[in-house]
């Protein structure tokens, strides 16, 4: 007659340790779901499948676990609202290390020379002074226009009556 | 700044880039890069917040994942380091001494 076993499978039995524990870890990933709610669907079926492969992993490295280890799991893991908020704050892209890596802008575009200005505000007096000379230009045309037959500029306004010059404005009704 | 929020921002620029360094020399299991960097209090505040991290990671294509059956258990999830990862590796570590090196001689660390 064989003795009986001294250590029973460890993790066979549905030991009452084990019941409270799975229901310690169902309590837990319950809770983190939760808080994944705001998360893409894809994202919080991925922090959910990592968390439960975690105490998995966790769980099947101890020899014969107790309620407390179970705890220790879960409390190094965390409270799953700060791990649906680090999911939260990132948002797919990988931050940047706060960091001035870059060299100052000055030093990579330096000012231009101010040579280059003084050019620049010639031109534009240049092209004002055009254009003023221009409406003057204008302005004396018409006036002239005004004053007699000599001046019957295209596109300049008719001067008044004259029948010899000016060519019929009425257009027959 | 007060001092929790100042070493969450440190934290937060530099926790990445600490993953990337522990997968320079090979593959490891998603568990032991947890657990390893959970221990640096100093990093991290819970071993649950690495998964997002892991995850953004995987996203950006830094790393990738392979599940591997295990006979004794669970399968288990390795992370390897891309060759975009360990470009980014490079590249920070560049910055990163120089942004230490400023720091350590303008508030008087240095060695």
């Amino acid at each position: 007659m064989s003795a009986p076993a001294d250590h029973p499978p460890a993790n066979d039995r549905p030991t009452p340790d084990r019941t409270t524990n799975n229901q310690l870890v169902d309590g837990y990933l319950l809770s983190a779901a939760r808080a994944f709610a705001p998360l893409p669907p894809e994202h919080a079926a991925e922090l959910l499948a990592d968390l439960r492969d975690h105490i998995a992993a966790e769980r099947a490295a101890l020899d014969a676990e107790t309620e407390a280890d179970i705890r220790g799991i879960l409390d190094r893991l965390g409270d799953p609202q700060l791990i649906s908020a680090e999911a939260r704050r990132g948002t797919g892209q990988v931050s940047a290390p706060p960091i001035p890596a870059l060299p100052a802008y000055r030093d990579v575009h330096p000012p231009a020379p101010k040579s280059s200005k003084t050019w620049l505000w010639v031109a534009v007096v240049a092209v004002a002074a055009l254009c003023a000379l221009g409406t003057v230009l204008g302005v004396g045309l018409f006036t002239a226009a005004e004053q007699g037959p000599i001046a019957d500029v295209p596109g300049a306004p008719p001067s008044a009556p004259s029948p010899a010059s000016s060519a019929p404005t009425a257009t027959p009704s | 700044m007060t001092s929790p929020e100042l070493s969450t921002a440190l934290r937060r620029g530099t926790l990445e880039f600490c993953v990337l360094a522990l997968l320079e020399d090979g593959r490891r299991y998603g568990v032991e890069l947890v657990r390893r960097l959970g221990a640096e209090t100093t990093l991290t505040t819970s071993e649950g917040t690495l998964y997002p991290l892991l995850s953004r990671l995987r996203r950006a294509g830094w790393v990738t994942t392979t599940w591997q059956e295990s006979p004794a258990g669970p399968p288990r999830r390795y992370y390897d380091l891309t060759p975009g990862g360990r470009a980014a590796l490079t590249h920070f570590r560049t910055e990163w001494v120089a942004f230490r090196d400023s720091v350590d001689r303008i508030v008087k660390t240095e060695a």
